[in-house]
């Protein structure tokens, strides 16, 4: 077989290979590295306790409908298609950051609170719209001026958790912004603007 | 004995067929919808749609313009709730299904769907649910899956939009026992209800979708898996 008959057959592999990858992208962060167990129970949740499980998520990337995360301070499945649930990829979707966060239960009728794991894939019942009208048991709605940490804002499309207050009235927001920023902390002037509604977690020991 | 016997054998005959008659009955009345949730009676559609089983039920759809939305409608009530951040164009589309009511509006930021069942809800809320999606080139990337409706009994249901292809009239959802047939419309994605295959555990659903042209010809099936997501 001559020499560009072999090139040829290679170009036309590859082609075909990544014809058919294109069309079936997936990472394997959520298959090789998630669970799906029981959370844990617990009576006793603080908003600085909070914080460090919100902290664990930070650089661990934005998954849609996600998630589960490691805390290897990186995004391992950087990139992946937008708004696609099957990419399998590390890290929350906003929506399911918050909900892990506040350690809700997926029934929506029970405020308690439930542990659940880095490695535990969960999103939670509730979309960005959902909470800003403060849907379920756990969430409830309060006026902007009365947002103090980890509480959150939420618009018909993004909410952001409160890490600290500036000075100036703007907020540094730890969130799940999108694929391409991942999660972690930005100034925001979420509480400012109108398209926002604040959120509160119900039941915060301190 | 042989008297009473033959009486009692008889009578047990009675009573079993009795019984049977009774459970079909129930079961033709209560498995397949007579009415819509609006009250109004439910109907096939006019055309048979290719390997649809029987039976089958049409929901309604109904056509509002954004700029003359009457007080009382569905639309109203949407704007009103689910959707009060919305500036709607162009025009309003409700429908009205077996177990659902909703309302999908369109606006520069996106697609609102306003949910209703006839199941309880939290806080007695006029809607039990709704969705917003960003259009990215005009279109959806997610189905925005809700599942904070109930039936009546209480079992969750899912919804979500279904963006109909170019030559789409019909779209068909399975149900438990009857498939529910919604016809495309004014170019706005298909609000569609199921009550099977809702996980609340996952936060899931799953719909199982055929799809049809204007003479009822099959055009694509397909299982449509969803997630809370955004």
């Amino acid at each position: 077989m001559s020499r560009s008959a072999v090139l040829g057959i290679f170009c036309l592999a590859f082609t075909l290979a990544a014809a058919g990858t294109a069309g079936a992208y997936h990472t394997r962060f959520v298959a090789d590295n998630c669970n799906y167990a029981a959370p844990t129970p617990t009576s006793y949740i603080t908003r600085d306790g909070s914080i460090s499980v919100a902290l664990r998520a930070r650089y661990e990337g934005y998954q849609w409908a996600g998630g589960c995360w490691n805390h290897n301070d990186r995004d391992d499945s950087p990139g992946d298609p937008t708004e696609n649930p099957g990419t399998g990829g590390e890290g929350g979707d906003c929506s399911g950051f918050t909900f892990k966060v506040w350690r809700e239960s997926e029934n929506e009728g029970n405020a308690g609170f439930y542990q659940w794991g880095m490695f535990r894939n969960v999103h939670g019942p509730y979309d960005t719209q959902r909470f800003k009208r403060g849907d379920g048991a756990p969430n409830i709605t309060l006026s902007k001026a009365s947002a103090i940490k980890m509480d959150a804002f939420s618009s018909e499309n993004h909410i952001g958790m409160i890490y600290a207050k500036n000075a100036d009235g703007t907020d540094q927001i730890i969130e799940a912004k999108g694929e391409a920023y991942g999660t972690n902390i930005w100034t925001r002037t979420y509480r400012g603007d109108s398209s926002y509604a604040g959120v509160r977690r119900t039941g915060w020991s301190s | 004995m042989e008297g009473r016997s033959f009486c009692r054998l008889s009578l047990s005959l009675l009573l079993a067929l009795l019984l049977a008659l009774l459970s079909t009955a129930c079961e033709s009345n209560g498995s397949v919808p007579t009415t819509l949730m609006d009250g109004s009676r439910a109907s096939p559609p006019g055309i048979e749609l290719e390997e649809v089983p029987d039976p089958v039920v049409l929901t309604k759809a109904r056509i509002v313009r954004a700029e003359a939305v009457p007080a009382e409608s569905l639309a109203a009530a949407c704007l009103r709730g689910v959707a009060r951040a919305a500036h709607p164009k162009g025009s309003i589309v409700e429908r009205i299904g077996a177990n659902s009511e909703t309302v999908t509006l369109r606006d520069e930021s996106g697609l609102y769907a306003c949910d209703d069942s006839p199941g309880p809800r939290e806080a007695n809320r006029r809607w039990c649910g709704g969705a917003f999606g960003q259009l990215r080139d005009g279109h959806l990337r997610d189905p925005r899956l809700s599942i904070s409706c109930k039936t009546r009994d209480g079992d969750l249901m899912g919804f979500v939009w279904i963006a109909p292809g170019a030559n789409t009239q019909y779209v068909a959802v399975a149900q438990d026992t009857f498939s529910e047939v919604y016809e495309a419309a004014e170019d706005l994605p298909i609000r569609v209800a199921t009550t099977s295959d809702v996980e609340i555990e996952g936060s899931r659903a799953a719909f199982d979708v055929s799809e049809h042209d204007v003479s009822g010809t099959l055009l694509r099936r397909y299982r449509l898996e969803s997630a809370v997501a955004g």
